[in-house]
């Protein structure tokens, strides 16, 4: 059975799939996501997280971009 | 004349290829959002006149932020101008969704891959092919290379490689309501499309609202699959192309020490103390101390005697001795500072290093409603206030880029250099680098909290983003380094040269000269700038400078920043003919006898209230223009109150400390704390009375 969790739940340096994004999430934001390649099937790493953990950086369609948690919360990932 | 846009994701190298092909030095930076105007420049290639035009990075027709706002405007405006997409070898995938959008524009396009060290590698003539539009494989810093570009946009081999967009069949009924414009069957397609995905900028295009839109699952998945389809299409081209991406764009092993929790902010701090260190002394001191030597103390002094020798009226040696050699000179001796300061900032920006900064700051920041992106511009505000407030651009959010643009002034710009060396050198000595030191902290501190204040009560971020691409390190060169250099040079000596050297004469003349124009040395009459700063200067009395001559250098300040120092050199006569030129101004500023007379700690008062007093009328005007009338009037009286209460409290506390002793001192200031403490605990539970009291028994509270 595969697991769904979101991408501010994952793992350091383990390499996940994207599933979708969720509804809870401005349009603006969501075109913006899906322009820099947050896409179904895509590949998707968490590589590094900040001080306090709310920023992640991380590695998809091989370029590394930092993501608020908040926005990561809604990229569903497996 | 034929337009050539230069588009493309952000730091991908646009400025650089304009920069190589026009032979312009327009400012460049590895990181994303240092383009945020448009740059035009009129070029000859061939014998063939062309307008280029480099636009802000954008990453697709959909703007984002202020500054991709002003990119797609022109593109859309501009309809009968070319277009060079530039594009990174190392991350074409993401690159290439623009060119996709451009051509269902039905734009003519000229693909120009950067080629970067250790980037993807392709068959360039497969890739042509595939995409059916030209494409120049080249350094963009090479002017051989680029050479390649110049002769295609000469020949004209733009191409348009249309294609048709689908829009879901839920969005049909929407064309009979933009029928009105005159946009082709196509593009009327992309606009619905791009309106449908949310942005509010295509809504406004086509007069329609959010309430038009059905939005439903079954749109949700168009949207994402539109982009899917996108993506594929692209992934399919590259693959046929035999593209193979070698590594990762961002990723170094340099991060694990920059990015590392522990070190990261030490790490800042060392390298702000050791810029600072290197601007005001050991290097920028001895630099700063040879220009004096040369300009001020050998070539004001050469001036001067041949004017004495051949002239005899005594006014227009004195303009030239103390208004043009003594008030320009105090400001000249600091361009090698200015230089290193201007230097040391590029250099971050180039390396990559801030957007390391902005990633491990964005939560702090976050917290005062600020965003990581708004590191960059609070760091550019240590260069020049006026660039650094147009930088708040980069902000997706309204709120944000006010308050960023607001807490710009607040950093301690290059021009208040003059103002903490001169004065404080005076007073503290070698300890002065402390004090500048805790100067620009303040600086930075007072920003914060103001920004606290704007995200509790008028200016709460809504709907503010992080999303930031990380770019490779990268060494800075030497000819980079020249060419910052040269350029500080310039943009300092064409300012001295113009608008400082006229402010210096006019301060002088207003300094000299009486009301009814009789000079003021041969009579006994008050000058004009006297009789204005006399009736002014009352109100810094709480702040311990009341001279007449400190609040006319502030006044004057307010056109620019650098005015301050020379003011004061006029004010207190100090003559280029000094042995020692700024020993002689230090000295002056002690002596109660003079125009302009410090205490230590009127001196200190004074540093913090130029700190964070009005800025200059160009960062006003940049003020007015990015965030409104409103907001820049607040923002300019804000200011001088912040500044006023600021310098009062450290007037009044360095008395205390003087007088007390610092032990005593801080005793007195726990104790005054801790009874507003007690006293806001006892008003607390006096309130809670009063809703006791007005209880209407509901229980809920139980």
């Amino acid at each position: 059975m595969e697991i769904f969790l979101t991408l501010d739940n994952a793992k350091l340096k383990k390499e996940y799939k994207i599933v979708s994004l969720c509804k809870n999430i401005d349009i603006g934001t969501k075109t913006r996501l899906y322009e820099l390649g947050f896409l179904p099937n895509h590949k998707v790493k968490v590589v590094s997280k900040s001080i306090s953990q709310g920023v992640l950086l991380v590695e998809i369609n091989s370029v590394a971009l930092s993501i608020r948690k908040k926005e990561a919360s809604c990229v569903v990932i497996k | 004349m034929k337009e050539i846009l230069f588009v493309g994701n952000p730091n991908v190298g646009k400025t650089t290829l304009f920069n190589t092909l026009t032979s312009s030095n327009a400012k460049t930076g590895n990181f994303h959002g240092v383009t945020v105007d448009e740059k035009v420049k009129k070029v000859n290639f061939y014998g063939k006149e062309f307008e280029c035009v480099d636009l802000p990075g954008i990453y697709s027709m959909t703007p984002n932020s202020y500054e991709e706002e002003v990119s797609i405007n022109y593109i859309l405006s501009h309809k009968d101008a070319s277009i060079v997409v530039v594009s990174q070898s190392n991350a074409l995938q993401k690159n290439l969704l623009i060119l996709y959008e451009l051509c269902e524009l039905e734009r003519d396009v000229i693909l120009f891959v950067n080629k970067m060290p250790k980037g993807g590698v392709f068959d360039i003539k497969k890739l042509e092919n595939n995409l059916g539009i030209k494409l120049i494989f080249a350094n963009a810093k090479n002017k051989n290379e680029v050479e390649i570009l110049k002769e295609s946009i000469f020949k004209d081999e733009f191409k348009s490689n249309k294609i048709n967009i689908k829009i879901c069949p839920n969005l049909l009924y929407l064309k009979n309501k933009i029928s009105k414009n005159n946009l082709s069957q196509n593009l009327q397609n992309f606009f619905i499309y791009k309106a449908f995905s949310g942005s509010k900028y295509y809504q406004k295009k086509l007069n329609i609202k959010e309430n038009d839109f059905c939005f439903n699952d079954e749109n949700d998945n168009f949207l994402q699959n539109n982009l899917l389809e996108k993506y594929n299409y692209i992934s399919s081209i590259l693959q046929k192309s035999n593209y193979v991406q070698k590594r990762i764009v961002g990723q170094s092993k340099l991060d694990k020490i920059f990015l590392n929790k522990f070190l990261c902010l030490p790490i800042f701090l060392l390298i702000m103390i050791g810029v600072f260190y290197l601007t005001f002394f050991s290097l920028g001191a001895f630099l700063s101390n040879c220009l004096r030597f040369l300009f001020v103390e050998k070539l004001g002094w050469l001036c001067v005697q041949s004017l004495k020798n051949c002239c005899q009226l005594t006014w227009l040696v004195d303009l030239v001795d103390v208004g043009i050699f003594g008030g320009v000179g105090t400001i000249i001796s600091f361009l090698p500072q200015v230089v290193l300061l201007f230097l040391a900032l590029d250099i971050l920006e180039q390396s990559g290093y801030i957007s390391r900064l902005a990633f491990m700051l964005d939560d702090t920041l976050k917290k005062v409603g600020l965003s990581g992106k708004s590191v960059y511009t609070l760091l550019m505000g240590f260069g020049c206030g006026t660039s650094a407030c147009m930088t708040a651009r980069t902000m997706s959010d309204k709120n944000a880029k006010i308050k960023t643009a607001m807490l710009a002034p607040f950093m301690s710009c290059s021009a208040k250099l003059p103002v903490y060396a001169v004065i404080g050198g005076a007073f503290f000595g070698a300890n002065n680098i402390w004090i500048i030191v805790c100067l620009y902290i303040l600086g930075i501190v007072v920003a914060l909290l103001l920004s606290l204040f704007f995200e509790s009560t008028t200016l709460k971020s809504n709907n503010q983003t992080f999303i930031m691409e990380f770019p490779d390190y990268q060494k800075v060169g030497i000819k980079h380094i020249f060419t910052t250099i040269l350029s500080t040079i310039k943009t300092f000596l064409i300012r001295i040269g113009s608008l400082l050297l006229v402010l210096s004469i006019i301060v002088w003349i207003l300094e000299n000269f009486s009301f009814d124009l009789s000079y003021v040395k041969l009579s006994s009459k008050s000058s004009m700038i006297e009789t204005l700063g006399k009736i002014i200067s009352p109100i810094f009395v709480p702040l311990g400078f009341s001279s007449w001559g400190i609040t006319s250098a502030l006044l004057a300040g307010i056109v620019a920043k650098e005015i301050i120092i020379s003011s004061i050199a006029i004010f207190n006569n100090v003559s280029s003919n000094n042995s020692n030129f700024m020993q002689s101004v230090s000295n002056s500023l002690k002596l109660s006898t003079n125009v302009v007379y410090f205490t230590p700690a009127s001196a200190l008062s004074f540093m913090v209230f130029c700190l964070l007093y009005t800025p200059c009328v160009s960062t006003m005007a940049v003020l007015g223009k990015e965030i409104g009338k409103k907001w820049t009037i607040i923002c300019i009286l804000m200011q001088f109150v912040i500044a006023y209460i600021t310098a009062m409290i450290t007037f009044g506390l360095f008395n205390l400390i003087a007088y007390l002793g610092i032990v005593n001192s801080l005793f007195l200031i726990l104790l005054i704390i801790c009874i507003v403490h007690i006293l806001r605990k006892l008003l607390n539970k006096k309130k809670s009375k009063i809703v006791n009291v007005k209880c209407m028994g509901c229980n809920r509270c139980k």
